[in-house]
């Protein structure tokens, strides 16, 4: 952190600028006039900083319920990551790995991208497995025979 | 050549887009799973044409890119897993907030070991709920 110690009164001085930089580039530090002492970054990475707190917080959770038990966690158990429960144990596994990637990845870039899109993934994919055809499906390998082709009849329903 | 919806799939057979011809050949024939296929017939209904065309347009020229206008993302885990060799990871795309479907696309598919190989993309599961 920078050892520059901006003022109340730099707000609306000459040094207003240095201060919006010195956010923007990092970290800017403010002491107010009894003593407090207030830190200003920009508004991505503290989200960014935000969702690796709580995103480690969840997968350390996570795992150590998957290694406490041999058997599928419950809904109640997994609490707020109960959106995994379509997904089988190993997959759950993945899921804990892949966010540790991402966790990894967004702390060295000061960026949540990694894991917004990690995360989001992974709900699309848990809902996609709820519904049990669907399920079967995508688990299933490739069929020929039980593929058809889209059809005519796509393209005269859409010219109704 | 037209096929008869609903028949099996047949590698001559050609495939049909909402809005009717195209300007260019579509690179990729366009199966759809058995169980969805009512599902698919219904697609330019509930999303419009224009949503409909724009998703036929991309898996039968691009089903590899990312979506020009549209969500999307691969599958994780199990369900993202290739069908085979040669198979693309699950590619879930956002025709709309209340339409998702699911694929795989194949670059050199051979209905049998010494038949023709030709690209082909299979639509696995289309969703109408919202998320």
């Amino acid at each position: 952190m920078s050892a520059v110690i901006f003022q109340p009164t730099d707000l609306v001085g000459s040094k207003r600028r240095a201060f919006l930089d010195a956010a923007k580039n990092g970290r800017a530090r403010l002491r107010d006039s009894d003593g407090t002492s207030i830190v200003a970054l920009s508004e991505a990475e503290l989200e960014a900083l935000d969702l690796i707190a709580v995103w480690s917080g969840e997968r350390d959770r996570l795992f150590r319920m998957l290694l406490a038990s041999e058997h599928p966690l419950t809904t109640l158990e997994l609490g707020s990551l109960a959106w995994l429960h379509s997904l089988d144990r190993e997959d759950q596994f993945v899921f804990a790995t892949e966010l540790r990637e991402a966790l990894t990845l967004a702390l060295s870039r000061r960026d949540g991208a990694p894991i917004r899109d990690t995360v989001h993934a992974w709900q699309v994919t848990a809902t996609e497995m709820e519904d049990p055809s669907r399920r079967t499906i995508l688990l299933h390998g490739f069929d020929e025979k039980e593929f058809v082709d889209a059809g005519h009849d796509l393209g005269e329903a859409s010219a109704r | 050549m037209k096929s008869d919806a609903g028949h099996a799939y047949h590698p001559l057979w050609v495939t049909a887009r909402p809005s009717g011809k195209p300007s260019s050949a579509p690179i990729y024939r366009v199966l759809v799973e058995r169980k969805f296929h009512r599902f698919w017939l219904e697609l330019p209904t509930r999303v419009g044409v224009e949503a409909a065309t724009q998703f036929w347009d991309h898996v039968a020229m691009t089903p590899g890119l990312v979506p020009a206008i549209n969500g999307s993302c691969i599958l994780r885990g199990a369900a993202g897993k290739p069908k085979g060799d040669g198979w693309s990871r699950t590619i879930h795309y956002e025709v709309s907030s209340m339409a998702r479907i699911n694929y795989q696309f194949h670059n050199a598919y051979r209905t049998t070991p010494d038949g023709v190989p030709h690209p082909i993309v299979a639509i696995l599961t289309i969703n109408y709920s919202s998320h």
